[in-house]
């Protein structure tokens, strides 16, 4: 199923002065720039919760805030000369090899280490969910809005959120929620326990300090109510009801977190968060997941009790097929809930502008999963129903690492995950599946494509005839992550690489064709110091290496060596 | 040159990067413990420097603020208008009295009446008592019964209304701008009507009505009253009172259906009244229109929607149609690009062609925004079969609707003709 799907990096084509304008500001965009990352100090893991007094909860006004990025930002983006030049700043969290550090919102897990396929079903949970055989005491309930439910506590004290699909939707939007909180655990973000849940209505009871939120507001909660909203869903078979159950946060929830700016009751938030990596390729995830509605409404700041604030992403309903309350429209995933540009341009054009999307016919794939694209899943060129900030800022860099945490999903850790939404029929199952395996495998060709997927490198340094003044040679190893993800073959590829060293009379220039496997070897022929000279202690050295494939040239790896003791070592890595 | 500067920044980071351990060590400590940990971590900027094109953007960043400064207070206003949470209390009181039976509403109390607030009692459903009063003094008060079924219905009412502020420029297509002059119509009614649906796409409806109708002196003190402008006795229906019975018969072909956002199809409706003077109303008139509505699909998001109406009013004998009940052009009825009521005559015609076209949709599918771009062609006439093509006016614009089908919400437009310009704001439209 996996296969090369190359598309030109995005550039935009400029003429005459528009043209010198821009690749001048690249060049003095450059000048300015922070340096190269071994330059840089490291960000410090966990640095992040290092104790802080406890911020107040947060409530903003979530409409605002989405409008204002919904036409405020929008406004600006063509002629946003950042995005037009490809300008845009790096992420600036980076570690020397273009990774990040564990955090408060981020921790190397499947793509560090391969999880087995029952951890990754398994996820953040520590038990199996809400204990419903024996009664489950309902706490507080919600019937305004999208999504009704109660809050309910089980005999062993936990609480959970319990929600409910649509009536004619069963399992559409639990068993989203279930797959893609899970994939989004494995690839490193926080995210709450669910779990599907069945139970009889019978087990449920209102508690007596039990609330309801309603239209007209809030007020004591009776037995009417359970059954209003459990009228708003339908039943199995046996006549059970089944819910998605969220486990509550263990801490204090202080309101969501934005994709903008930092928090500023939080000591502990340096980074402005559209410069964080890990927000950033948050988009590749979300793309491949279609969860389009990844917005700060859907993340969660939490006070736990080390004293600091974790970042959650919560809430995923509106991913996969299911848009909460009904299956995906075409036009999710397409084009903003207010996107300026389009309506604009159908304004202009008489309605003759179209997406694309507006003539699509959505099949159902089956009720349980609802519709996504498939053939038509574009990883670059999707949306989420709102403008992300962070998303806004993507540079390829961020989008080939978010493909990495894409890519280290395997084939059993989905069928795993799938498995545990519970879905009715097999064949749905099957299906669910081979739709994420697909939309994976195009979105990892899409990315990689896109640079030189190199990583694990490793350098052997042969120096014996240096102090002679003979040739040296450097032999550098690592792993093509094209041909292990088999986005590529071997046998498609060149490797053409550059070497510069400041002691060095003249750097080395050359190529070679791929051997066969994922791992990699390149030898470099290291030209002489000059008579007298010898590298200085220390001295860094730069190794650009690009993959050229099928006469696609990506943008090359940089690998900084340093030289030290006589020997060359990885110092950084840059793609 | 830059690869020697980095080494050696490389050098000094890596003599001084020692933190990440002091850093774990001190998550177990207190807030100034850990404050003090944090002011001594090397990290990398948390935003990045400033650069050349920002230094380019930041003219036009000065330059679109007040731009910007727009968007954010709409957007600001949009979310406080719709944040979550219960209803102010008095918006609680205004649903708890309208569940009980008095219902207000926010509408026009007919031409020219501006908006207006009305209320409707009807705990004691199928009676009702309504009454409006609008910005421009128009008022409307009602009493009646109505009972409606699924497939016929009757009404019995009786009422009183008045519109202070309606404007006159003569009969006939030559009359001029500069000839408007403004009156005040009186009408007090009562109604027996009823409708039936004999069939799926048929309706027929029939009503027999009593009007006493009086013009006086019009509200507004910037134009000349019309009894300024026109002699006593030369204007039938100015200076005497009419009364009249009216019996209405229409019947209607409905062939329009909604395919999600669009309708489709036609819709077709022919009417006749008979006006009957009595007690002393030297008039006897009728009254035949016929109307149609068409709209075309172009594709799933643009359509052309036609309305075309025709009325003549012909007297039967004594003094004829009285100028209050002409024909009339203009405004919403008949020609956006001029006045309401504009042009008066025996005989009238209108055609309103519109452009529709989506330009945004709900993300749940519920509604949508549609923008249209119109031409309306209009004329009056003594008889219309004298109709030329010089008596014909234009007027044309644009406009935008927020539609949730079937129903439209809200509609702007801005019309223009050689006579004015004119932008209008309504909360439905029928057309």
């Amino acid at each position: 199923m996996r296969g090369s799907t190359r598309r030109p990096q995005r550039r935009v084509r400029s003429h005459g002065p528009a043209a010198a304008l821009l690749a001048a500001l690249a060049g003095a965009a450059g000048c300015a720039s922070l340096g190269p990352l071994p330059s840089r100090p490291e960000p410090v893991p966990y640095a992040d919760t290092l104790p802080i007094p406890e911020p107040a909860e947060r409530d903003p006004i979530e409409v605002t805030r989405l409008f204002k990025q919904a036409f405020g930002a929008e406004l600006m983006n063509p002629i946003d000369l950042r995005k037009l030049g490809d300008g845009r700043h790096e992420a600036l969290n980076l570690t020397h090899f273009d990774d990040v550090v564990n955090s408060a919102w981020f921790e190397h897990r499947n793509g560090r280490q391969r999880m087995t396929p029952e951890e990754v079903a398994r996820g953040p949970a520590t038990g199996s969910g809400p204990d419903t055989s024996a009664p489950l005491t309902i706490i507080s309930g919600k019937s305004e809005g999208i999504s009704p439910g109660f809050n309910v506590r089980d005999s062993r004290g936990d609480v959970y959120v319990l929600k409910f699909d649509p009536k004619g939707s069963l399992h559409l939007a639990s068993s989203a929620d279930v797959v893609s909180s899970r994939l989004f655990y494995a690839a490193g973000y926080h995210v709450p326990e669910d779990h599907i849940v069945v139970f009889d209505s019978a087990r449920l009871s209102v508690g007596p300090d039990a609330r309801i939120t309603t239209e007209r507001g809030r007020r004591r909660m009776n037995r009417d109510d359970v059954r209003e909203i459990l009228a708003r869903t339908d039943t199995l078979p046996d006549g059970r009801y089944l819910a998605l159950a969220s486990k509550f946060l263990p801490g204090t929830p202080k309101g969501p977190f934005f994709f903008e700016g930092v928090r500023s009751d939080d000591p502990n938030d340096y980074y402005h968060h559209q410069y964080r990596r890990e927000l950033r390729g948050l988009y590749v995830m979300s793309a491949w997941l279609n969860h389009v509605d990844m917005r700060f409404g859907n993340t969660l700041d939490v006070y736990v009790e080390s004293g600091y604030l974790r970042h959650y992403l919560i809430d995923f309903a509106a991913s996969l097929g299911s848009g909460t309350i009904r299956p995906h429209s075409p036009r999710e995933g397409r084009e903003y809930n207010f996107d300026l540009w389009p309506s604009i341009a159908r304004l202009v054009t008489l309605g003759f502008f179209d997406m694309g999307w507006e003539d699509v016919r959505p099949e159902l794939i089956h009720p349980s999963i609802g519709w996504m694209p498939v053939q038509e899943y574009d990883p670059a060129g999707w949306k989420a129903n709102w403008p992300n900030p962070a998303f806004s800022s993507l540079t390829t860099r961020d989008g080939y690492w978010g493909a990495k945490l894409v890519g280290s999903i395997t084939d059993e850790q989905i069928r795993a995950v799938v498995a545990e939404a519970r879905l009715p029929d097999p064949a749905a199952a099957d299906t669910l599946f081979d739709i994420l395996a697909y939309r994976r495998d195009r979105t990892v060709a899409y990315w990689y494509s896109l640079v030189t997927p190199i990583e694990n490198v490793a350098v052997e340094y042969d120096g014996d005839r240096l102090a002679d003044g003979g040739p040296h040679r450097l032999v550098v190893a690592f792993d093509d992550l094209g041909i292990r993800d088999d986005v590529w073959t071997a046998d498609s590829i060149r490797y053409e690489w550059t070497f510069d060293q400041a002691s060095l009379r003249q750097g080395a220039r050359g190529n070679q064709a791929a051997g066969t496997g994922p791992r990699q070897t390149v030898s470099i022929d290291l030209p002489s110091p000059g008579p007298g000279e010898s590298p200085a202690r220390d001295e860094l050295a730069v190794l650009k290496i690009t993959s050229i494939r099928s006469g696609a040239r990506p943008r090359p790896t940089i690998v900084y060596l340093q030289w030290s003791a006589g020997d060359y070592r990885v110092v950084g890595l840059e793609h | 040159m830059q690869v020697l500067r980095a080494t050696l920044i490389l050098a000094t980071a890596s003599f001084l990067q020692s933190q990440p351990s002091l850093a774990q060590q001190a998550r177990t400590g207190s807030v100034e413990e850990a404050a003090a940990v944090r002011d001594t971590l090397q990290r990398p900027p948390a935003t990045p420097p400033f650069d050349a094109y920002d230094a380019v953007a930041l003219p036009f960043r000065i330059v679109t603020y007040p731009l910007k400064l727009l968007g954010d207070g709409t957007a600001w206003a949009i979310g406080m208008l719709t944040r979550p949470g219960p209803p102010p209390p008095f918006i609680v009181a205004i649903g708890d009295i309208a569940d009980w039976g008095l219902v207000p509403r926010v509408s026009s109390i007919g031409p020219r009446s501006g908006p207006g607030l009305q209320l409707r009692f009807q705990h004691y459903e199928p009676f009702y008592v309504e009454s409006g009063l609008s910005i421009r003094g128009s008022q409307r008060h009602v009493a009646g019964l109505a009972l409606d079924g699924s497939d016929a219905g009757l009404h019995l009412s009786g009422g009183w209304r008045r519109w202070p502020e309606l404007h006159f420029w003569g009969i006939g297509a030559d009359s001029r701008p500069q000839d408007r002059s403004d009156y005040r119509w009186e009408q007090g009614h009562g109604a027996v009507s009823g409708w039936v649906t004999p069939a799926r796409r048929l309706r027929l409806d029939a009503a027999t009505a009593y009007e006493n109708n009086r013009v006086a002196t019009g509200f507004d003190d910037d134009i000349p009253d019309v009894s300024e402008t026109f002699e006593p006795g030369s204007l039938f229906g100015l200076d005497e009172r009419t009364q009249y019975l009216r019996f209405d018969l229409a019947t209607s072909l409905d062939f329009v259906d909604w395919q999600r956002f669009q309708p489709r199809g036609v819709r077709l409706r022919i009417g006749g009244q008979v006006y009957r003077g009595v007690d002393g109303t030297g008039s006897d008139f009728h009254r035949i229109t016929a109307e149609l509505f068409g709209y075309l699909p172009v594709t799933t998001r643009q359509y052309l929607a036609l309305r075309g109406l025709t009325e003549l009013n012909r007297a039967d004998s004594g003094s004829g149609v009285p100028f209050t009940h002409l024909a009339t052009v203009g405004g919403a009825e008949g020609n956006r690009g001029f006045n309401t009521e504009r042009f008066r005559d025996r005989d009238a015609a209108f055609l309103l062609s519109e452009w529709r076209y989506e330009i945004w949709r709900d993300l749940h599918e519920r509604s949508r925004t549609e923008t249209f771009l119109f031409l309306d062609v209009s004329g009056v006439q003594h008889t219309l079969s004298d109709l030329d093509i010089s008596d014909l006016e234009t007027g044309y614009g644009l406009g935008m609707r927020y539609v949730v089908p079937p129903n439209v919400r809200f509609v702007w437009y801005l019309a223009f003709s050689h006579e004015t310009t004119r932008f209008r704001v309504d909360l439905s439209w029928e057309f």
